[in-house]
């Protein structure tokens, strides 16, 4: 492969039918990324990852139209495209440019019209910078040189949830042994002295709990019935936390709530039994939509909870939401946003307090860096958890 | 445990907190076998209350405005007074007409709640009720009643004998007043053809000196009827989600269904008629259902509106996006629908970018006081009057309330009593017709319902051209 792709060849590799993945296109990648890191040499990166597209969602045109979608970029000064073994595509380019804007947009169409897919469209391209995010590109390189592994399984049921169903399941739930399904998740405040636990969120993962009790179903496919679903996990997620171990000693926590939870029996039995030490550090993490719907109900919901001690989140929302829900007007203490790549080209509105943000899906260095360049110190996601241990 | 437990005094500290029928588990100690009790119980210690030092703060649920309390209001306050319970002692006792009453020490008003970094400083437990219900209720000091013992006893006595006479003294077993359901039940209904289960109204300006109406649009909208029928026989318990879910298949039928009922002179076509708006999700936009009827209502020459509720704009924002830009491709109006009160303070729509905002009317907005009547009005203002329509005008107050603002279009069951008053002055064949079969008929989509119309073009048009 050229330094620099001509239209002609961007469009044929990208139209191959059969993606041509191969260990050169890593190793050189590698060396790439190494060069720009020991030189200081800037570059943008765009990884496309197929590797992660559930099976049904995987098949040659699909991929065919992930790869046309990054037609644009292409053009971009001394852009380079690399093919990693594990169908994983790489876009390394110079310099600004708005084909990355198209390139998103394109790559956010893909699959829009299938809510059931699995992650979210938007985290299939990471944007990257080089040499920031040198070490997230060696390892997206290490990971596609690897055996194909059993990857996280991603939902493999695609047929849509039905009432009839909906209320099966909502019965088995009620019958389930819930623990083994609760996960924590850190949140941190960046300060002098780095990242520190800021809060959990404590939440019941719906994914794993689909799989196993509903495989051949994707409960996400209908968003109103998912939605009166969570309802059902919110109840066993409080009626696990009333019990006196999960809450004794443990840090401040968040968690994922629909108003109407917060105004059930569940809620008051929780509150009821929630230790002196943690009022004051429980953050109530509502759903936009959900809040909308009802805004009676919100109102006194909120007005509710803080007097009972506890902080509301509402989130998480896109960075454009923000202007529609300002949080001083509606009374949150905190508002998540979602960080995906084309947040990098949005800034904090000025009347936005920065402390209230919690920025979310933080997959990059580069998406730490922005949070840090508007102000916000809280951060959530897949970066911001404990370093894995690196291979030697 | 029996009466004797409140034999020293009307109420103490350390006692089983709660009387009274249970709402679903809250915490409390163990129930009364005979619950009809709680109303002689409180009569009982009525009539021992004659320590100072006592207060009985009474939650009359029983005179909560229309609709009614919901489920939410009566147990988030039996928890708060169980709290307060807990902290100072005294008693609740749940009556069987939903009020609630606290015998409890003097300190249960006067102390401050704890800070716990929410409350307010210095806030006291009738503070925080106040607070609470002023969401739904224009008065809710009229809900809150303090009996000082004991000098207010005897009306203390007064109410519980009142209570007790509601049961007849001897009710056993009965259920306590039920709160309203926070939505409304479905119920099976066997499946129509679908026009004759859609509805159609139309939005009007009214001209500034107040007197000349304009037809705007004509909104299609499905009726209750047709979502309980797309429910067809799957048992469903009260929940906003399921009608949502209900509403979004709905959506797709009438989709497919409108562009077979354009150009068969029926209720949607173009003759004279104002543009037509459909109820549609940014799902519903993007689909090729909607391109199709865009399509045909384009080649009828027929303009197309979509009304998507706010609702679903906030809930799906890529698909929002997408679907302005087809809106704004297709030359389609694009109009936010189902904005409250609330949500007109607590957002700002201007963001959304459409051109009309639909301003649902609620009696509760008349009722608005001080703070939050001015930040309705401010609200406005920064919209602009201009971009809003006041929705289930279905009384001349929504009508006086809008223009005093400066909104000039309306929608509602009053405005189409106007526009059926205005079609009868002019129509020939109207001496055969009233005012209710004339509404009727205008917002009939299925030719059953139009019959017996003899003028059916004025009948769409909605209002005579050139009529006052």
């Amino acid at each position: 492969m050229t330094a620099a792709l001509s239209r002609r060849e961007s469009l044929r590799e990208l139209h191959d039918d059969e993606p041509r993945g191969s260990p050169e296109d890593a190793r050189r990648l590698g060396a790439l990324a190494r060069e720009c890191g020991a030189s200081g040499i800037g570059r943008q990166v765009l990884q496309l990852r197929l590797s992660d597209l559930p099976e049904g969602r995987s098949r040659p045109h699909h991929l065919q139209l992930a790869r046309e979608a990054l037609l644009p970029l292409t053009g971009a000064a001394r852009a380079q495209l690399f093919h990693l073994p594990n169908q994983d595509l790489v876009v390394v380019w110079r310099g600004e440019t708005p084909a990355l804007r198209h390139c998103l947009d394109a790559l956010s169409l893909l699959f829009s019209d299938d809510p059931s897919f699995g992650p979210d469209p938007m985290s299939l391209a990471v944007s990257l910078t080089l040499p920031d995010d040198a070490e997230i590109v060696l390892r997206a390189v290490e990971q596609s040189l690897r055996p194909r592994r059993a990857m996280v399984k991603a939902p493999t049921g695609n047929l849509p949830l039905e009432p009839a169903t909906l209320f099966a399941l909502e019965r088995a739930i009620a019958q389930s042994e819930m623990s083994r399904f609760a996960r924590r998740e850190p949140v941190c405040r960046n300060g002098a002295e780095g990242m520190r636990l800021a809060w959990e969120r404590r939440y019941l993962s719906d994914s794993e709990l689909f799989d196993t009790i509903l495989p051949d179903r994707a409960p996400r496919a209908d968003p109103w019935l998912f939605r009166r679903l969570t309802r059902t996990l919110d109840r066993r997620m409080l009626s696990l936390l009333s019990a006196t171990e999960e809450v004794r000693g443990v840090p401040p926590f968040s968690l994922d709530l629909n108003v109407a939870s917060l105004l059930g029996p569940e809620f008051l039995r929780f509150d009821a039994n929630l230790p002196t030490a943690l009022r004051g550090y429980v953050i109530l993490n509502l759903r936009p939509e959900d809040v909308l719907s009802d805004l009676a109900s919100f109102c006194f919901a909120r007005d509710f909870a803080r007097a009972r001690g506890y902080r509301l989140l509402l989130g998480a929302i896109e960075a454009a939401q923000l202007r529609l829900l300002p949080p001083a007007r509606s009374g949150f203490d905190f508002v998540a946003i979602r960080h995906d790549p084309a947040t990098a080209a949005w800034t904090l509105p000025i009347d936005v307090d920065p402390d209230g943000i919690v920025l979310t899906q933080c997959e990059t260095a580069g998406a730490i860096a922005w949070g840090k360049a508007q102000g916000i110190s809280l951060f959530q996601g897949r970066i911001v958890t404990p370093p894995r241990p690196r291979r030697s | 445990m029996g009466v004797s437990m409140l034999a020293a005094g009307p109420a103490r500290a350390g006692g089983r907190p709660i009387l009274g029928p249970r709402d679903g588990g809250l915490p409390s100690g163990p129930v009364l076998a005979d619950f009809t009790a709680v109303e002689r119980l409180l009569l009982d210690a009525a009539r021992r209350a004659v320590v100072p030092g006592w207060v009985a703060l009474i939650l009359r649920f029983s005179a909560f405005p229309p609709p009614g309390p919901r489920t939410y209001h009566l147990s988030v306050a039996r928890s708060l007074l169980e709290d307060a319970v807990h902290r100072h002692g005294g008693q609740v006792f749940a009556m069987r007409n939903g009020d609630l009453v606290l015998l409890a020490g003097t300190a249960v008003l006067t102390a401050p709640l704890p800070a716990h970094g929410g409350a307010a400083p210095g806030e006291t437990l009738p503070d925080l009720l106040l607070r609470l219900f002023r969401a739904d209720c224009a008065a809710p000091e009229r809900l809150i009643g303090i009996l000082t013992l004991p000098d207010a006893r005897e009306r203390l006595l007064t109410y519980a004998s009142e209570r007790l006479g509601d049961i007849g003294g001897t009710a056993t077993g009965d259920q306590p007043r039920m709160p309203i359901a926070d939505s409304r039940s479905l119920t099976s209904v066997a499946p129509g053809p679908l026009p004759d289960l859609l509805h159609r109204q139309t939005a009007v300006l009214i001209g500034s000196e107040g007197a000349r109406l304009r037809p705007l649009f004509r909104e299609v909208m499905s009726t209750n009827a047709a979502l309980e029928a797309e429910a067809g026989d799957t048992p469903i318990e009260p929940d906003p989600f399921l009608l949502h879910h209900y509403a979004a298949r709905l959506e797709r039928r009438v989709a497919a269904a409108l562009p077979t009922e354009i150009g068969r002179s029926g209720a949607l076509d173009p003759a004279l008629a104002p543009p037509l708006h459909v109820n549609i999700s940014p799902a519903g936009i993007n689909s090729d259902a909607f391109l199709e009827l865009a399509a045909i209502t384009h080649a009828a020459g027929l303009l197309l509106g979509a009304e998507i509720p706010l609702t679903d704009a906030v809930a799906d924002p890529a698909g929002l996006e997408l679907a302005r830009a087809r809106l704004a491709r297709e030359d389609i109006a694009y109009v936010i629908d189902e904005v409250s009160h609330l949500a007109l303070t607590m957002t700002e729509l201007g963001a959304l970018g459409a051109s009309l905002y639909k301003l649902a009317w609620s009696p509760r907005i008349e009722t608005l006081a001080g703070a939050e009547r001015q930040a309705l009005d401010g609200a406005i203002h920064a919209l602009g009057a201009g971009r809003l329509a006041v929705t289930g005008a279905d009384s001349e107050a929504a009508l006086h309330w809008g223009l005093a603002r400066g909104i000039r279009r309306f929608q509602g069951r009053h405005v189409d009593a106007m526009l059926a008053a205005a079609r009868l002055t002019v129509c020939p064949a109207a001496a055969a017709c009233t005012l209710r079969q004339c509404q009727e008929r205008a917002s009939a989509v299925a030719p059953a319902g139009r019959h017996g119309c003899a003028n059916t073009a004025l009948l769409d048009a909605g209002m005579p051209t050139g009529a006052p």
